[in-house]
């Protein structure tokens, strides 16, 4: 049994390297310290105001970073004979829907409720935006990945590859 | 709630009656089982010619997609294009997935297809689906100026999401589908506004956009292959997930290899990317770290033994942490 108040810590995130390989040894063993752990987690996120929320006005914050955003990525597209790092990058970056919806960074140091709906999302999204936008394009080669093999191996159909598609207007 | 072994009883019932029943009005029995339509929908998905035109709606994003889709007797083909904003598209058959990325300077991508080094077993996925989700088979509904029965499935545990299915009642194919959180919200959504069977689909149709000169041909794929099991452990699956596939990818923006793990519960899937670490690669960026999510997709990532491992899926965040959290290298 995993104890309530390690369980606890482990969502806060509260525990060091050896505690939490204990914790999640025990998390392993034990499905019901495992679902009791996820509600702990869904009850974290709702106390720091990180309830999913689908109407969270994501893309007004994605549309105040694509204006902040800097040409870079997409310059050297222009030009022949670049270095492939570069223009994989512009393509992560510029082409694919995960580059524009790509996940929005709550990392731990960053406690601000900045999806909370109480928020204006105004308030909360020209102070982030930027470095968000450059931490998140990061991910843009996971992303792709990921959804390619998840297309490959759900049954889902399209949208993996709608995923990919698919972009942001604004 | 059903149990299992009924589960599978109709399962196979509904697998006969796939095979060897002309037309589906034959199997009225199974038509209320929501097994049925899932099977249906999984084998309509991929043996079916068909085109049509859907949105996708994320948040309050929205954009309009056309698919082409070729069931073809030597591998699947399709070709997806948006219609609105920048034509971007997608072409893939059994070999090769073609990304034509038009808009400053046209790109495009062809990378070898994920889909040909794996099979689905989609009637073993089933059986595993139900223990995760329960099941329901709702009312029909009309979409795209068709028929279409409502399939619910509510996740059993705080680990996936759940899913709304509304399903073609002639064909089987999947016209509406919805994303859904614990709190019931729609975090992604895709709906048919028109579809049409084909019967062969003409060459053309699936021929990517013809583009200018001025082009970027940009391919991947040659250095991609399976790699045997590495030391790296992960100890706290959620219950359902199993390892798809396990790759090696080299990633262009790092010019380095990375492993690539999958993991699916039939319906979720959850990625786990382990690479050496970097405080910056070329660009000067520092990696992603830490978690994070938005719409469907959560993320999570943290450094073991000079190794960053990168999880990611369309799953709550609490599943891509507790994933991201019990992975370990050496023995146990």
């Amino acid at each position: 049994m995993v104890e309530n108040e390690r369980l606890s810590a482990l969502v806060d995130e509260e525990v060091d390297d050896s505690e939490l390989r204990r914790a999640i040894a025990d998390l392993s063993a034990d499905p019901e310290a495992r679902a009791r752990w996820g509600r702990y987690h869904l009850i974290g996120s709702a106390m720091r105001g990180q309830v999913p929320n689908p109407r969270m006005d994501l893309s007004r914050r994605v549309a105040q970073a694509l204006e902040t955003e800097t040409p870079a990525p997409v310059v050297p597209l222009r030009r022949p004979g670049l270095s492939r790092p570069a223009i994989g990058l512009a393509v992560a970056a510029s082409v694919t829907a995960v580059a524009i919806l790509t996940v929005q960074t709550l990392g731990p140091g960053d406690e601000a409720p900045v999806v909370a709906s109480s928020v204006p999302a105004a308030a909360t999204g020209r102070e982030t935006a930027e470095p968000r936008q450059d931490r998140d394009r990061r991910l843009n080669p996971y992303l792709i990945n990921h959804n390619e093999y998840a297309a490959a191996s759900g049954m889902q159909g399209v949208l993996p590859y709608v995923r990919v598609v698919s972009h942001d207007e604004r | 709630m059903m149990s299992a072994k009924s589960i599978g009883l109709n399962r196979a019932a509904c697998l006969a009656a796939m095979l060897l029943v002309p037309g589906w009005a034959a199997a009225d029995e199974q038509l209320e089982n929501p097994l049925v339509w899932l099977e249906r929908m999984a084998h309509a998905s991929r043996t079916l010619d068909y085109q049509g035109t859907f949105v996708y709606e994320r948040g309050d994003q929205i954009q309009t997609l056309r698919v082409v889709h070729d069931a073809g007797e030597s591998g699947e083909r399709e070709r997806l294009i948006t219609l609105d904003g920048p034509a971007r598209e997608v072409v893939r058959d059994a070999r090769r997935v073609t990304c034509v990325l038009p808009g400053d300077g046209s790109v495009v991508i062809e990378k070898g297809a994920a889909a040909g080094g794996l099979s689905l077993a989609i009637p073993a996925e089933l059986d595993g689906i139900s223990d995760h989700y329960g099941i329901v088979a709702g009312g029909v509904a009309r979409i795209a100026d068709r028929e279409a029965r409502h399939v619910s499935l509510r996740p059993r545990d705080v680990f996936r999401y759940g899913h709304e299915f509304w399903v073609d009642m002639e064909h089987g194919l999947l016209l509406k589908s919805e994303l859904v959180d614990a709190s019931g919200g729609v975090l992604e959504r895709v709906m048919f506004t028109s579809l049409q069977l084909l019967d062969g689909v003409p060459d053309q149709l699936l021929q990517p956009m013809a583009l200018d000169d001025n082009v970027t041909r940009y391919r991947e794929g040659a250095r991609m292959t399976a790699v045997e099991p590495a030391d790296w452990h992960i100890d706290a699956l959620p219950a359902g997930f199993h390892l798809a596939s396990r790759r090696r990818h080299h990633i262009p923006t790092t010019e380095r290899d990375m492993e690539h793990l999958l993991f699916t519960d039939g319906l979720a899937s959850v990625s786990v990317f382990i690479e050496s670490h970097a405080e910056a690669d070329e660009t000067g960026e520092g990696p992603f770290l830490g978690s994070g999510r938005s719409g469907p997709v959560s993320a999570f990532a943290r450094v073991i033994n000079g190794h960053r491992v990168t999880v990611v899926g369309e799953v709550p965040l609490a599943t891509v942490e507790l994933v991201g959290a019990s992975v370990s290298r050496g023995t146990q």
